[in-house]
């Protein structure tokens, strides 16, 4: 038998059987777990304080503008760039350069994790599993995005993926924390 | 699951699937490891490298040794 046979042989080996009870403990898990997103939102959901807020603001806004203005006119001026959006620069590639200007916006997105990127054919399930780990130095922003999620801390994500899911490659334990889904909803 | 023609096909598929799951579950961790990233989940040695903090030359090195170290368990049983 080859190395090439063997690859083969391992290619065409399912990781983890369909099991339904397994995907309803996914699913419950995923709607136990509220999504970082929907919590930051919610926090605002109070109308009469949304408008307190909105109203101190304004006061506040109209204060600075009153007396800064003409400073800050003079800056606008300076800093004005041609105006126009930068090409190609989706949340995706954000994401995995590093996750620049995660924290200018609050707005929710929701990310394509693209199967070749994260995962194989095979993989039945966890792609994020598998992107908790991927990244190394230079993605650490958006590997604690989406570890964090499930896992205490970078450290023990790392740990988690190495101790407990390389060893089974049926991916069991992964899928008990991870979506199955390829869509994920992230703060930007 | 692939399909298959016949129960027996099933059968023995099964037991070629499970043989092969128990050798790459005998495994050592550094070596399931790499075999895991690269065939299951599809990734690239340049990814699997960034992942194991290892260049990706010193990862096919690795995944190469891994697979004769499977192949030498499933001698004589596949």
């Amino acid at each position: 038998m080859t190395d090439s046979q063997v690859e083969n042989l391992l290619r065409q080996m399912p990781l983890a059987e369909p099991s339904a009870a397994l995907d309803d403990k996914v699913e419950a898990f995923m709607r136990a777990s509220e999504p970082l997103c929907v919590s930051a939102v919610r926090r605002l959901s109070s109308w009469g304080g949304t408008s307190v807020v909105a109203a101190a603001c304004l006061v506040i806004g109209l204060f600075v503008g009153h007396i800064f203005g003409p400073a800050f006119a003079t800056n606008d001026r300076i800093s004005q760039g041609n105006g126009e959006p930068v090409v190609g620069a989706n949340l995706s590639s954000q994401m995995l350069d590093g996750g620049h200007g995660e924290h200018t916006s609050k707005t929710v997105v929701t990310v394509d994790w693209t199967r070749d990127r994260v995962s194989g054919p095979q993989m039945q399930g966890p792609r994020v599993a598998m992107f908790c780990a991927i990244g190394g130095k230079n993605f650490v922003t958006s590997k604690e995005q989406q570890c964090l999620r499930c896992h205490d801390g970078i450290t023990v994500a790392e740990t988690d993926f190495r101790r407990e899911h390389m060893n089974s490659p049926g991916f069991e334990t992964c899928m008990w924390c991870h979506d199955t889904s390829v869509r994920r909803e992230v703060r930007n | 699951m692939p399909d298959t023609e016949s129960p027996a096909e099933d059968v023995l598929t099964a037991e070629r699937d499970q043989i092969l799951r128990i050798a790459v579950h005998d495994l050592d961790d550094a070596d399931r490891e790499v075999i895991v990233m690269k065939i299951f989940a599809g990734l690239t040695f340049d990814a699997v490298g960034e992942i194991l903090y290892q260049s990706a030359k010193t990862v096919a090195t690795r995944y190469r040794r891994a697979l004769m170290k499977l192949e030498e368990r499933l001698r004589g049983q596949l």
